[in-house]
């Protein structure tokens, strides 16, 4: 995906995984977390979102998401989005889709 | 159905829930506000389409996030239903029964806290009954786009109406508030306070120059008015429903009746009633280009769309074969609405609709002035009729209720976190 320092705390990074759009963001503790990239609700991009804590939320209608676990936390999403597990190697990122497709 | 809505023949009308969710997400229709209505209505975040609207609603979408949404529930909302209780209650009969008006005793507190979240300085109640008023006016005057037969001596004088409340909006309320937010900008940027310590609100944001558009003053006035209709006026309209809808239920199942003060069984209750009583039971659209549904149905370019909201919440494909009947434990599928399209659907669904509903341990507006009520006894009054509004069938104008000692209950099921 990149490398670890291209993601600075706080920031949201859009990538695309076989045609699939994918969100990265890093929390304050550091972590790196990779989820869907598009709001279960509306299908709208959660990228030009904010991260709020450990949750990102909606530009749209500000349904939100904890990250960590891709639970919907804010109506009018109620889907959760599927999150994915990160791997950091030798300051490099890596998204291990293999579950999900 | 249970409201009247005239539809010009040439409007193209879809009543399923997939056609109008489809329509209203569809990024090919635009908003049909009626050019008369553009004094009033026009560029404001309801009528506003594409990247301007997004740009602005995301800045609006701020004011309603949960950890401001704790703070209008702690600061104004509890404060100001204790306080219209207290008042109530002060006016008992001898007997301990008080009388009053479900719809006023709503109105009142929404519009406290419409003004809050709007920003608008409130010196007491008369500047709360002139406030209350003007929106009145104002919302009379810009939500007519649904009647066919428009161009009517009824209708341009509604709008005339409208337009003055407007004026006088603007002067009584919109500019010393702004001036007051100004001032406190000012002291932010002098070092005097903190920018933290800027009260987050509709006018602060105008206040900010947040949005290039309000450089429009008059535009940033009807921006505020449409943002204080949305908080004060929906709000109120589930109210006499939920009572209704609950006495009936009680006598079906009076094992249930304790539970009115519970929050998750009134949250249930609140949502069958936005449901089943679609605050805005048609949405228009435009079609900006032809397009055709899934369903195959065609929609030529210019014409304008008929959102039937009431009929696709009874959807029995999404709801059920018994959707139109009111049951606040249903279970609707993954996905679908619970309170079908009372907050409409797409780009401008409504923003409140985490304030009405609540989230995450902090309770939604009905489901906290609700079971305050019910704690203190809340019943209809079985001794006055309740009045419909002559426009909207659908709608309570007076809702008289009875606060009856003998039924005070308990402090339910606590949400707040």
């Amino acid at each position: 995906m990149g490398l670890v320092d291209d993601l600075a705390v706080g920031a949201l990074m859009r990538v695309e995984v076989d045609g699939r759009p994918l969100c990265l963001a890093r929390t304050s503790d550091g972590a790196i977390h990779a989820f869907d990239g598009l709001c279960t609700h509306e299908q709208t991009d959660l990228t030009e979102g904010e991260l709020i804590g450990h949750e990102i939320e909606c530009p749209q209608h500000g349904s939100r998401f904890d990250v960590r676990t891709g639970e919907a936390t804010e109506l009018p999403a109620e889907i959760p989005v599927h999150v994915y597990p990160v791997i950091v190697r030798a300051g490099g990122l890596y998204v291990d889709v293999s579950d999900h497709g | 159905m249970s409201y009247d809505v005239r539809i010009a023949p040439e409007v193209v009308r879809v009543s399923r829930m997939a056609d109008c969710l489809e329509v209203l997400r569809s990024d090919k229709v635009r908003d049909a506000t009626p050019e008369r209505e553009h004094t009033l209505r026009g560029g404001t975040l309801v009528t506003l389409d594409g990247a301007a609207h997004q740009r602005r609603r995301r800045l609006a979408n701020r004011l309603v996030r949960r950890e401001a949404h704790r703070r209008y529930r702690d600061d104004t909302l509890a404060p100001t239903v204790a306080r219209r209780l207290a008042e109530a209650r002060r006016t008992a009969d001898a007997d301990g029964i008080v009388r009053a008006d479900l719809v006023s005793f709503g109105r009142e507190v929404f519009l406290e806290l419409a003004a809050v979240l709007g920003g608008i300085d409130l010196a007491g109640d008369d500047d709360r009954a002139t406030l209350a008023s003007l929106l009145e006016t104002i919302h009379s005057g810009g939500n007519l786009a649904w009647l066919a037969d428009d161009d009517t001596e009824g209708v341009r004088e509604a709008v005339a109406r409208g337009l003055a409340a407007h004026q006088t909006f603007r002067h009584r309320f919109y500019e010393p508030s702004l001036a007051a937010r100004r001032e406190l900008i000012q002291r932010s940027e002098s070092g005097a306070i903190s920018e933290d310590e800027l009260p987050m609100s509709y006018l602060m944001l105008v206040a900010l120059h947040a949005d290039p558009a309000w450089e429009d003053e008059d535009l940033a006035v009807r921006d505020l008015e449409r943002f204080l209709l949305g908080g004060a006026h929906t709000n109120v309209h589930p109210l006499g429903f939920v009572v209704d809808e609950l006495e009936a239920w009680f006598v079906a199942h009076p094992e249930d009746e304790p539970l009115r003060v519970d929050a998750g069984f009134l949250d249930g209750a609140v949502n069958e009633v936005l449901r089943l009583h679609t605050a805005t039971p048609v949405l228009l659209r435009r079609a900006a280009v032809a397009m055709a549904l899934s369903s195959g149905l065609e929609i030529v370019a210019g014409q304008t769309i008929a959102v039937d909201a009431g009929a696709a919440s009874r959807d029995e494909t999404v709801y059920g074969s018994d959707a139109s009947v009111f049951d606040p434990r249903r279970q609707v599928p993954t996905g679908a609405y619970r309170y079908g399209l009372a907050f409409s659907s797409g780009p401008h669904m409504c923003m409140g609709l985490p304030i009405v509903l609540g989230a995450q341990g902090i309770d939604g507006t009905q489901v906290h002035l609700l079971r305050a009520l019910y704690e203190s006894g809340l019943r209809r009054d079985p001794s006055h009729v309740a009045r419909r509004m002559p426009a909207n069938r659908d709608r309570y104008d007076s809702y008289p209720v009875l606060l009856d000692p003998a039924r005070r209950m308990s402090p339910g099921t606590p949400v707040i976190a």
